[in-house]
């Protein structure tokens, strides 16, 4: 058995019976995961054997980070990158030298900003509601949803005075992110 | 009242065949009561032994205990008489719906910690126990809900599930989830229920 962690799609309708939770991987000890916040995708850390991790990531949106988080991500840069954008995560700070820690670790940072917009209003739409992309800007966001983000980011201490309305949300997410403190633990995996 | 501190605690001494929440009260902070959102069946009992089982279909209970920050722990001991369904504990209960963060052991001897907003269920992580429990053996659970992002659940001293998820921010209450009709003599019992301020370190010069 090996401790791998995995970007899988979220499935179930949120019953008792059948609750939300990623895909793939039911039956299967799942010692912590990050949800995006109410985004379609979770970060799960998943107890497999070599045939289970083969049955999920024969599934095309499932995608497993390397056992080894302090590997390079070298020649993978352009596919990591696609593999997130396609999340909405932003990917532009990640580079060829980092590691795969480092860059989970600030991905992470971004599950739980989102975490955070969702708090103060636990029942509104995903904050990437249909149409909305990682290029589209601040102002292009509703002003309700404006100001959950600002709140999600200063009731933290975290600095949102260089954003502008003409930001990118990808720009956006990643300023405020890069100054979360410390080192996040899933399961007992310090990232 | 200081870091650390117990702020619910409920050994569940009293008269076998007691309701919860209308013939019991605990030592510290033991009033129970129902959170919306449940069965309309939320019958919890005191057993022979000392502990208290459900009689209900499924529900939750919030203790009355308020803690002092939404960081702390929810400790209590359970013994699996019988294999039945899910019956754990709750942080961040919310008193008017049916929210929190909540944990259980399943018919299955499967261990999940979940958000629960408004009735709607996600799972944070799940842990197959069925090697671990024991039928008559009593086990201690721990969960823990702190403002870092941490929500995990700790099976006799040891971390099993670490989630990262902080959407429920609220205080709310500590309390008891359930579900399956347990009897005096079957089902999943708990004891020695303890709800703990987080402790703060703090550096004094």
């Amino acid at each position: 058995m090996a401790l791998r962690f995995y970007f899988l799609p979220k499935t179930g309708t949120g019953t008792r019976a059948d609750p939300f939770r990623p895909s793939y991987i039911d039956g299967l000890s799942c010692s912590g995961m990050a949800w995006f916040g109410s985004e379609p995708w979770v970060l799960a850390l998943v107890d497999v054997t070599p045939q289970q991790h083969d049955d999920i990531v024969v599934n095309a949106d499932a995608t497993a980070v390397p056992q080894n988080l302090d590997n390079l991500i070298g020649g993978n840069l352009a596919t990591v990158v696609a593999k997130l954008e396609a999340m909405n995560i932003p990917a532009n700070w990640v580079t060829a030298g980092m590691s795969y820690r480092v860059a989970v670790r600030l991905i992470v940072r971004f599950f739980q900003l989102l975490q955070w917009f969702r708090s103060f209003d636990l029942l509104a739409d995903r904050f990437f509601a249909s149409g909305l992309t990682l290029d589209n800007t601040i102002g292009d966001l509703p002003v309700a949803v404006r100001q959950r983000l600002t709140l999600a980011a200063t009731r933290r201490g975290l600095d949102t005075s260089s954003i502008t309305l003409a930001t990118t949300i990808r720009s956006a997410f990643v300023t405020i992110c890069q100054q979360i403190p410390g080192r996040p633990k899933i399961g007992l995996v310090e990232l | 009242m200081s870091s650390g501190s117990v702020f619910v605690q409920d050994t569940f001494t009293d008269t076998a065949g007691d309701n919860l929440v209308t013939q019991h009260t605990g030592e510290i902070g033991g009033t129970w009561a129902v959170q919306p959102g449940g069965s309309g069946s939320e019958v919890l009992q005191i057993s022979t032994s000392g502990k208290v089982y459900s009689s209900g279909v499924f529900g939750q209970l919030y203790a009355s205990g308020v803690p002092d920050s939404p960081d702390y722990d929810v400790d209590y001991d359970f013994t699996l008489l019988t294999d039945l369904q899910a019956f754990g504990g709750c942080a961040r209960m919310d008193t008017a719906s049916n929210t929190s963060y909540m944990s259980g052991l399943s018919g299955a001897r499967l261990l999940s910690l979940y958000q629960v907003v408004s009735g709607s269920f996600t799972l944070l992580g799940s842990v197959d126990l069925s090697g671990t429990v024991s039928l008559g053996t009593t086990h201690h659970l721990r969960q823990r809900a702190y403002k870092s992002g941490e929500k995990s659940l700790w099976f006799d001293g040891q971390v099993l599930i670490n989630a990262n998820d902080e959407v429920i921010t609220a205080a709310g209450r500590a309390g008891l989830n359930f579900g399956g009709g347990s009897s005096d003599t079957t089902g999943y019992h708990i004891d020695n229920f303890v709800a703990t301020n987080g402790r703060q370190f703090l550096l004094t010069r």
